[in-house]
Formats: C-alpha cells, sequence, structure tokens
C-alpha cells in the first residue's frame, strides 16, 4: 500500500518540488521496523526535512514534532545523500537539545577567569549585549581592530557564517575572523587553490556508483562518515570486482572492509604519492593528450617550515618546469626509497599504482584529516591530484580526486562563504583590491572600508591573545579551547585579564568556562538553517522548535551587536521586498527585524557568486529540494565540474578546461613538484611514541551534543588510548587500566584500550579528543602546514607511563 | 516591554571608532597560498582604485549609521508564533534569587575505563531505544565482531532471527530489504546496511552521569 503510494506520488510530481508537503505522507515508507517489533509507534507527528548538523556527509533528516517538540528523527527517503538512512549519530539528534544542563540565561562573569570555580551572575540580553560592544569598541579603539576577533565555525549556518564576515571585514574593518574549519580543511581549500585555482570538488557523491577503485588516503570513512561508506559498501558488494585500499598509519574499522590495507609511517604518504607517479611514468600509463592539453608544471619552495614560532611566515615562489623536469624529480622516489621512507613494500606501491594506471578502473581517491591534518597538508593534496592529472582520471563519473570535508558546513559556510581572515565570499581575497572593491559594492559600504591585509589566521590568532594582541575573542558554533593543540600556552593566554572573551554555546563548554560573557544560542532545530556539504550541495531548513528560555540565535546575537555598534545599517534589508510568512515559524533574527533575515542576507550573498562560477539558486528553491550542487546555472545544478559534458562554464569544444587558473595558466591545472619532509617532531630516545589524535564514530568533535545524548554516552563513555598489544605488554599495562600521555607540552590521564577499533601499530598510541574529561590537545603539537596554516593533530611525540 | 537606550556607548563607540579607522596595527600575514580565485569582473571598473590607507567608511562621528540619534534596543522578549505551542524549556541552572551561578557540567567526569557488556549474544536483555523509531542497540558483545566483505555475524545471526540456545535473535526488519528510494524490495539485504554497527552500537553497563 505503502509503496503504491510512494510510486504515484513521484509518477506525479517532479523531484524537483518534492517539498515538505509530501513528507507527511512519505514518512510511513521508513516505517515497518518498529511495528515488526511491537514498539509503540507515535501517531499524530508533523513531519518536516533538517540535514544533519554533524558530519560533512550532509545526510538530510526527517523530523518528527508534536506540539512543538521533537518526538522522532529518521533518515530522509527524498535525499539523494543519505536516501532514508542515517549513522547513530543522526538518530541521536533527537536528543542534543535538551540536555539538563542547557544554557538558558545570559551570564557575565562575577568572579576572575582564573578562578578554579568561576562564578556568573544571570544577565539581560542587553545588559549581556552592551557589555559586548563596548568591550569590542574599547579594543578597537585602543588596540586597533585586528585586536577584535571571532572565531566561528564550519557548523554556522550560511547566513550566520555571512553575516559574521560581513560585521568584521564590512562593519568592524577587522580581518580577525577565522573557522575552526582551519583546523579541518584548509589544506584542502590550499590545495584546491594551488592546484586548479578554485575551491571544492570537482566530482560529486554520483562517483561513488561509477568508480571501481576507491582509495582512502587517511580517511576513516567507516567511522566519520557512515553513510558515505554505505555507499561504497553497497557499490563493493554490488559490483564484485570494485577494490577498496585503505591507506592509514593504524589499522581501523575501515580498513575491515577493505581489500587492502596499507599501513605506513606518519608523514611518508609524500613518498608514497610522489612515488606512485614515477611508476606510472616509468610503466608508460601517463595520458599525454591529457596533460598536453590540461596541466602545466611548476616547481615551488622546499624546506618550507613547521609554523611552530610565533608570527611565522611564507611566501610561495613558483616557476614553471617541463614534464621532464617533474619526471627526474618523482624518479628519485624509486620503490626501494619508497619502502625507506614509508615502510610499504614494492608490491603494495605496485598494487597501489595498478588502480591509478590501468585505463579501464575508475578511481576515487578520498582523504579527510590525514591528509589535511598535516605540516605538509597542501603539498599531498597536490600529490594526489598530480596522480589523477598524469592519467586523466578527473572530471568524469567516477574518476575523481575527493576531497572529504569534516563539518556539516566546512564547504557551506567556512569556504564557500570565506569566513578566513584573508578570504572573502566565492573564493575572493581581501588581498586584491578589486576583489575588495567587488564586496563593498555589493554591501553598500564605501570604498576603502575592508582591510586589505590578512591579520591573523586561526593558530596565530591564540598565540596573538599570548601576545597580548588580541583584546577581544567571541567564540560561536565552536570550542576552541578543547580543540586548539597545544592547549597549554592557549588556555593559560586567554585567562589574561585583558582579552576578554565572549561564548556563545549551547551548553558549559572547556570554552565557557573560559568566558567573561556566555551568550545562551539557540540551535539546529530551534533556528532557519543552510548548510553546504562535501559535494557543493546547499541545503536548507525551516525552524520548527523553539529555543529554551532566552536563548537566542548566533544570528540575532551578531545582528545585536552590530547595532549596539551603530553597524545596524549593515542588516537593514526591505521588509516589503523580505516579507514574512504567514503560518511559518520565523526565527529570531527574523521576527525581531520583521522582514525575512534570512532571505535577505541569501539574496545578498549569492551576489558574489552570480556569472562566475558559483552560481547558487534563489532562495526559495532551496526549501523545496533536498539541495542542489552549485554551480546552479538556470535552475540546474553541476555533477562534474570542468567537464564540458556537465559544467556550463566549460566552454564548447575544449572538452575540460580548470577555468579556476584562466588567468594564470590559460585554464590549465597545475603538476606541482612537492617533495618528502620529516615531520618537525618525530619519536626518540625520551618521547619514543608517536601519538595520533581523531574522532570516534558516536561522537562528534569535542563531544558537546553527542556526550549529552544518553546512549551515545553509553556508546562511548570515555575518550581511551588505544595502543598495540606488545606495547601493553613492555609498558606492563592492562586493558582498562590509567596511564598518563606526556608531550614535551603537556600531558594527560586516560585508559588504556588494547584491540579496540583503532588499531595503532607498535610505537603508537591513538587517543579521540571528543571527551572533555581527556584533554589530549594539552598534548598535541600546534606545528601547521606553512601554506595551509591548518595544524597536524596527526603526530608528535610522546611517552606513557602507567598510574598506579 | 520596555525600551532600553545605549546612548553613552553608542556616543563612546562612534568616537572610538572615527579614531581607529585609520590605525593599521601591524599584522602578521596570513599568506595567502597562490591567489589565484577567479575575478568577479565587476561591471563597474573605471571607479578609482582604493588608497593604502582606509579612510572612514564616512565622515563625521558615525561610521556607517548614517543617523545622529542613538541607537535604540528594545528589549528582547520572545515572540509570540501561533503556529507552534510554546515549549516547556528546561529549568535554568540556579534557583532566581541566587545571585550566582556556578557552571555545571552533566559530563564532566574523571576519565574511566568503557565497560561494555561482556554478555554472549544470545545471552543479551532487549534494552530501551532512544525512541520508538531509533535503531535498537546491541544488548552483547560485539568488540570481536569485523564486519569484512566476505563475513558478517551480525547478519548470520539477525537474519530472520536465528535461534541461539533457545533465545532468538531480534530479526533484520522488512525495511532493510527495502531500498528507501526506489522502494523496490528485495530478498537481499539492502547492501548500504551491512555496515551493522554505524547504527547498532554496544552500551556499557555503567549508569549515566547525570539524572534522566
Ligand atoms: S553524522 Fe554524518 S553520516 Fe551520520 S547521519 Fe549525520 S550527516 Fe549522516
Amino acid at each position: 500500500m505503502e509503496q503504491v503510494t510512494r510510486r504515484n506520488f513521484i509518477k506525479f510530481s517532479s523531484a524537483a518540488v518534492v517539498a515538505t508537503a509530501s513528507t507527511g505522507l512519505l514518512s510511513n515508507v521508513t516505517r515497518g521496523d518498529v511495528a515488526e517489533e511491537g514498539v509503540e509507534e507515535i501517531e499524530g507527528l508533523e513531519w518536516n526535512k533538517i540535514p544533519c548538523r554533524f558530519c560533512g556527509t550532509g545526510c538530510s533528516t526527517l523530523v518528527g514534532t508534536k506540539d512543538g517538540k521533537i518526538e522522532s528523527v529518521k533518515g530522509d527517503p527524498e535525499s539523494p545523500v543519505n536516501r532514508g538512512l542515517l549513522c547513530v549519530k543522526g538518530y541521536g539528534l533527537l536528543k542534543i537539545q535538551n540536555g539538563s544542563d542547557r544554557l538558558t540565561d545570559p551570564l557575565i562573569l562575577a568572579t576572575s577567569k582564573s578562578d578554579p570555580e568561576p562564578k556568573y551572575r544571570k544577565a539581560s540580553w542587553s545588559e549581556a549585549l552592551n557589555l559586548v560592544a563596548e568591550k569590542m569598541a574599547a579594543a578597537k579603539a585602543e588596540h586597533g581592530p585586528s585586536s577584535v576577533a571571532m572565531f566561528g565555525s564550519g557548523q554556522w549556518t550560511i547566513w550566520e557564517g555571512y553575516a559574521a564576515s560581513k560585521l568584521w571585514k564590512g562593519g568592524i574593518q577587522s580581518n580577525s575572523i577565522e573557522p575552526n574549519a582551519r583546523h579541518c580543511m584548509a589544506s584542502a581549500v590550499a590545495g584546491f587553490a594551488t592546484t586548479f585555482g578554485m575551491d571544492e570538488p570537482m566530482g560529486c557523491y554520483d562517483d561513488f556508483e561509477h568508480a571501481n577503485a576507491f582509495v582512502l588516503w587517511g580517511s576513516n570513512m567507516a567511522e566519520m562518515h557512515p553513510m558515505l561508506w554505505a555507499r561504497i559498501t553497497q557499490r563493493r558488494l554490488v559490483e564484485t570486482s570494485t577494490k577498496i585500499i585503505n591507506m592509514t598509519v593504524a589499522s581501523n574499522r575501515t580498513g575491515e572492509m577493505a581489500d587492502q590495507e596499507i599501513i605506513f609511517e606518519p608523514q611518508s604518504d609524500l613518498a608514497i604519492a610522489n612515488g606512485i607517479a614515477n611508476q606510472i611514468i616509468l610503466r608508460g600509463n601517463v595520458n599525454h593528450e591529457f596533460l598536453n592539453k590540461h596541466a602545466v608544471f611548476k616547481k615551488g619552495k622546499l624546506d618550507i617550515g613547521y609554523g611552530l614560532e610565533d608570527n611565522f611566515k611564507f611566501a610561495e615562489e613558483a616557476s614553471a618546469v617541463t614534464f621532464e623536469e617533474y619526471a627526474e624529480f618523482v624518479s628519485e622516489y624509486t620503490p626501494e626509497v619508497v619502502q625507506e621512507i614509508s615502510g610499504i613494500t614494492p608490491q603494495e606501491l605496485s598494487d597501489l599504482t595498478d588502480v591509478y594506471a590501468d585505463p579501464n578502473v575508475k578511481v576515487m581517491s578520498l582523504w579527510t584529516m590525514g591528509v589535511n591534518q598535516h605540516t605538509r597538508g597542501t603539498w599531498m593534496n597536490n600529490l594526489i591530484y598530480n596522480i589523477h592529472l598524469l592519467v586523466g582520471k578527473i572530471s568524469t563519473p567516477g574518476n575523481s580526486p575527493f576531497s572529504l570535508t569534516g563539518q556539516p558546513s566546512a564547504c557551506g559556510t567556512a569556504r564557500e562563504v570565506g569566513t578566513f581572515t584573508h578570504r572573502l565570499p566565492a573564493d575572493l581575497v581581501v588581498a586584491n583590491p578589486e576583489h575588495r572593491k567587488f564586496a563593498e559594492e555589493i554591501w553598500n559600504i564605501p570604498e576603502g572600508t575592508i582591510p586589505a591585509a590578512p591579520s591573523y589566521h586561526a593558530v596565530e590568532m591564540v598565540r596573538a591573545i599570548d601576545r597580548g594582541e588580541v583584546k577581544f575573542f567571541w567564540s560561536q558554533v565552536s570550542n576552541p579551547f578543547q580543540d586548539f593543540a597545544n592547549l597549554n600556552r592557549y588556555v593559560d593566554a586567554v585567562k589574561r585579564e585583558d582579552c576578554f572573551v565572549v561564548a556563545s554555546d549551547v551548553y558549559p563548554t572547556k570554552t565557557t568556562e573560559l568566558a567573561d560573557v556566555i551568550l545562551p544560542t539557540a540551535m539546529w532545530s530551534e533556528k532557519e538553517g543552510a548548510f553546504g556539504n562535501s559535494e557543493r550541495r546547499t541545503h536548507f531548513w525551516k525552524q520548527l522548535t523553539h529555543a529554551p528560555g532566552q536563548a537566542k540565535s548566533d544570528l540575532w546575537q551578531l545582528i545585536e551587536v552590530a547595532k549596539r555598534l551603530g553597524l545596524g545599517n549593515l542588516f537593514d534589508y526591505s521588509a516589503s521586498e523580505y516579507p514574512l510568512n504567514e503560518g511559518q515559524l520565523h526565527s529570531d533574527a527574523s521576527v525581531e527585524a520583521g522582514f525575512y533575515m534570512e532571505k535577505a542576507l541569501w539574496e545578498e550573498y549569492r551576489k558574489f557568486g552570480l556569472g562566475h562560477a558559483h552560481d547558487l539558486a534563489p532562495f526559495e528553491l532551496y526549501h523545496q529540494t533536498r539541495g542542489l550542487r552549485w554551480p546552479v546555472v538556470d535552475g540546474e545544478e553541476t555533477k562534474w565540474r570542468y567537464n564540458e559534458e556537465y559544467d556550463p562554464y566549460v566552454p564548447e569544444g575544449e572538452g575540460f578546461r580548470f577555468y579556476g587558473n584562466d588567468a594564470k595558466t590559460d585554464g590549465k591545472a597545475i603538476i606541482w613538484l612537492r617533495a618528502y619532509e620529516p615531520p618537525p617532531e618525530v619519536p626518540d630516545i625520551e618521547y619514543p611514541m608517536w601519538l595520533m589524535t581523531g574522532r570516534v564514530l558516536e561522537h562528534w568533535h569535542s563531544g558537546t551534543m553527542t556526550k549529552r545524548v544518553p546512549s551515545l554516552w553509553k556508546a562511548y563513555p570515555h575518550a581511551t588510548a588505544n595502543i598495540h598489544p606488545r606495547d601493553a605488554i613492555k609498558m606492563d599495562v592492562e586493558h582498562g587500566e590509567k596511564i598518563r600521555v606526556t608531550s614535551r607540552r603537556g600531558s594527560c590521564e586516560v585508559t588504556v584500550d588494547i584491540g579496540g577499533r583503532v588499531k595503532p601499530p607498535q610505537g603508537m598510541v591513538y587517543v579521540p579528543w571528543f571527551d572533555e574529561d581527556v584533554m589530549i590537545n594539552n598534548v598535541t603539537l600546534d606545528a601547521y602546514c606553512p601554506i595551509s596554516k591548518q595544524t597536524d593533530y596527526k603526530k608528535c611525540a610522546v611517552k606513557i607511563e602507567k598510574l598506579s | 516591554m520596555k525600551n532600553f537606550s545605549v546612548t553613552p556607548t553608542a556616543k563612546t563607540l562612534a568616537i572610538g571608532f572615527s579614531l581607529l579607522a585609520l590605525v593599521m596595527v601591524a599584522c602578521t600575514s596570513a599568506d595567502e597560498p597562490d591567489p589565484t580565485a577567479t575575478s568577479p569582473a565587476p561591471a563597474a571598473t573605471q571607479a578609482p582604485a582604493p588608497t593604502a590607507t582606509p579612510e572612514p567608511p564616512t565622515g563625521g562621528d558615525t561610521p556607517l549609521a548614517p543617523t545622529e540619534t542613538p541607537v535604540v534596543v528594545e528589549e528582547p522578549t520572545k515572540a509570540p508564533d501561533p503556529t507552534v505551542a510554546p515549549v516547556a524549556t528546561t529549568a535554568p541552572t540556579a534557583i532566581p534569587d541566587d545571585p550566582f551561578v556556578i557552571l555545571k557540567s552533566i559530563i564532566a567526569e574523571e576519565a574511566l575505563p568503557n565497560n561494555y557488556t561482556e554478555v554472549a549474544p544470545g545471552d543479551g536483555e532487549l534494552l530501551e531505544r532512544l525512541f520508538p523509531d531509533a535503531p535498537p542497540y546491541a544488548p552483547h558483545k560485539v568488540s570481536d565482531i569485523r564486519i569484512t566483505t566476505k563475513s558478517n555475524k551480525c547478519v548470520t545471526c539477525h537474519e530472520g532471527g536465528f535461534s541461539a540456545g533457545g533465545s532468538v535473535a531480534t530479526g533484520i526488519p522488512l525495511s532493510h530489504y527495502t531500498d528507501q528510494y526506489t522502494l523496490d524490495v528485495s530478498n537481499d539485504l539492502d547492501p548500504r546496511r551491512y555496515m551493522c554497527t554505524s547504527c547498532h552500537v554496544p552500551q556499557v553497563t555503567d549508569p549515566l552521569p547525570w539524572a534522566e
């Protein structure tokens, strides 16, 4: 019966306009599970779509509400991303908003930040926001605009990030704005920018159903992108010739489903990638026709440093080279040399080469933090593109170097809106006078308002707090004082009385502990939102529930502060142009303004990308669909960019064109000569082990939300230190016993897990960072990629002691 | 609803801003790796290029704010909405007459080991779900189960509700044989559901650190 209903429905409706109206009808389809087991179903729910607010996969959920309360969450069968499925975190969404310690009132610090148990005073919004605005103005007046800093997020909705960026760059005239996404995908951005001149993947998730081989370069997808892993699993099980190779420094759950797991030494992926390129050349598998038309070769600086010192600077010096020079460069990476550096065998190198070199294999390379959180992260991104370009396996269905993003809107907000110190929306940069002028015109602000010089990238921002340069620091949708590496230094720094800290959050966190003002914040279903996922898909949701107590959205907070700074006109749009919809639950920001704030911001924001390959669709279309992949030209999304067959921006007859490089290389991609260089800190006699950090399936980032969901807490309550059984014997520790992990920077206590999901080789310990009770970032090293400024959380040297 | 004026603040601010717009602090440079962003090709390019030192956005005392009247900010209130019934909110963290609030995180704890159930498959008792539509948890030990392309012990036992030593495993429901996108029903498990552990997670035996 239900199936007939749904089939009929599809026949009579265009897929593009399947909106919330249909979901009430369709929701029954995913039922069946509970009925069969005799569990009571909840009757009378109203179903609406909302993207999951956790990982970069960007699943769509259907949320069932009754009397203004969320009663059920399930996978959205209409979404092409997850097609009715969710991972365990997705179901956990039901309880993320109602932990009993939810922040519901603005709070002002009544004692000192160094007080071990700081006391707060409840305040009205007016008092709290006046104080915030006053401190911002004072910092700007006494120390200059760059001393006023915002630390945002890849979990900001698109309009929140846009409003913050507009307020900071176009209002306060400070470029001191950064997202936590600097820690998660800056190397991916720099990789795209340096190779293609334009950010974000050329391919899309449809590649999963076309590829015959998947090579994972430092991405434990089975735990971190579970619903994309479901699609790869499907492909592997249905097309049995499909091959999965898991390249990793520690055996993991992804490896269980892989056909081959290749364990390499930390940092040695650089040598392996060059080794593959060398083999492709030696085997005669280079696609010269593609290369001649679509690529050039360049050599950059070598020995570029690690960003360990304050005020570190890097400037690239690039020069053109020939294919022959490139071939000579990679010829040093013989199978023997690769083995010596990485530990992988010549046979393994040959197996890897096979999937890239064989013209009959369509190959997807997939990577996340292993490649991006890397002191040579940009280089490693370049090297993967090099391989795909050499064989011409790019921008066609199934042939896809695919950088997976971590956060739900790292692409949509951090990257596309450009909430970085050096960026403006749609790949524009503050350093370019034309770009600034373009932004100033759209923002209707006087020419010369936007400062030309970037100020602080994320790590420099907290270092600048320590140096006494940043005097005001506001964090939204992030938890910086759990997530920065080498935290001891920065936690001490932020306790300075002369740096005023504001934390917008939903629960008490390691960051609110250090705040002078805590702003209780609305989240997810409590506001209208927009995210952009890994495959360039922009998707929207409408507000469904009210925030508890006095909690208000980040957008509302930003606009209210803007008003107090005399900058309210940045957010003053026409009520007749953007009227509120009758019967719709509008966000606090829209209600306060008296017009549809989100729509107004969206329509302004999309002016940045229209007509130059970042086209976004009109507002309403996103509420009617399960999202669209940009560029959206004439209402049509783009699945494969740079390919004439799919991308309207490629001129007729060219086949392919990497048009992001039009100005620089006449539309050709750049193959970079990038070397293996060792990491800044390696195990030695005193600190004999590698430390690697990461996430686990059940928890999101610092665990603020997921640790408050009973079933997720119970599935993985505490972070553990995973070590090899032989190391355990050597150190005389048993599973469940407590150890101390110590580096040159700090230490942390944690219990040992032997034989858990992540199985490091001897000489390595793995500790996830989700647990505020196991502050592993006191131990990590704040070295970063000199080009992308992204921190390497994956490797530093530690020692382990058993605690009695 | 009372109106609240922030005149003194706004005034101080404006003065501060106008002085400061001229002050550019020396900033560390976040070098754009290779600034290759596509040009926006703005329509009007004949306007003079901005000067190196940005001028205050507008003359006078107020940056960007064309008005001389003080900024009036309304005390925010929760706007009543006819479409959604009011929600019962969680209790604030302090009693109203207590002047001070000490923030207590319900998840703050010592780092402890994770004590997963050691119960063998077949001996576990069904655990209550997070909500009726949520996937059930594994009430038994799963740490030694590896799901590979060749073997999936979860499916072996749960397909059709396998009977082990008198107890019956929870059967895999029909939804898992139905492609949720096309709605085709198959005799085989939807291959996207093969990684059972993406949803069906084990639970520790320890109680939650907070009261539900
Ligand atoms: S956490 Fe990721 S995979 Fe899981 S439901 Fe959310 S978006 Fe999907």
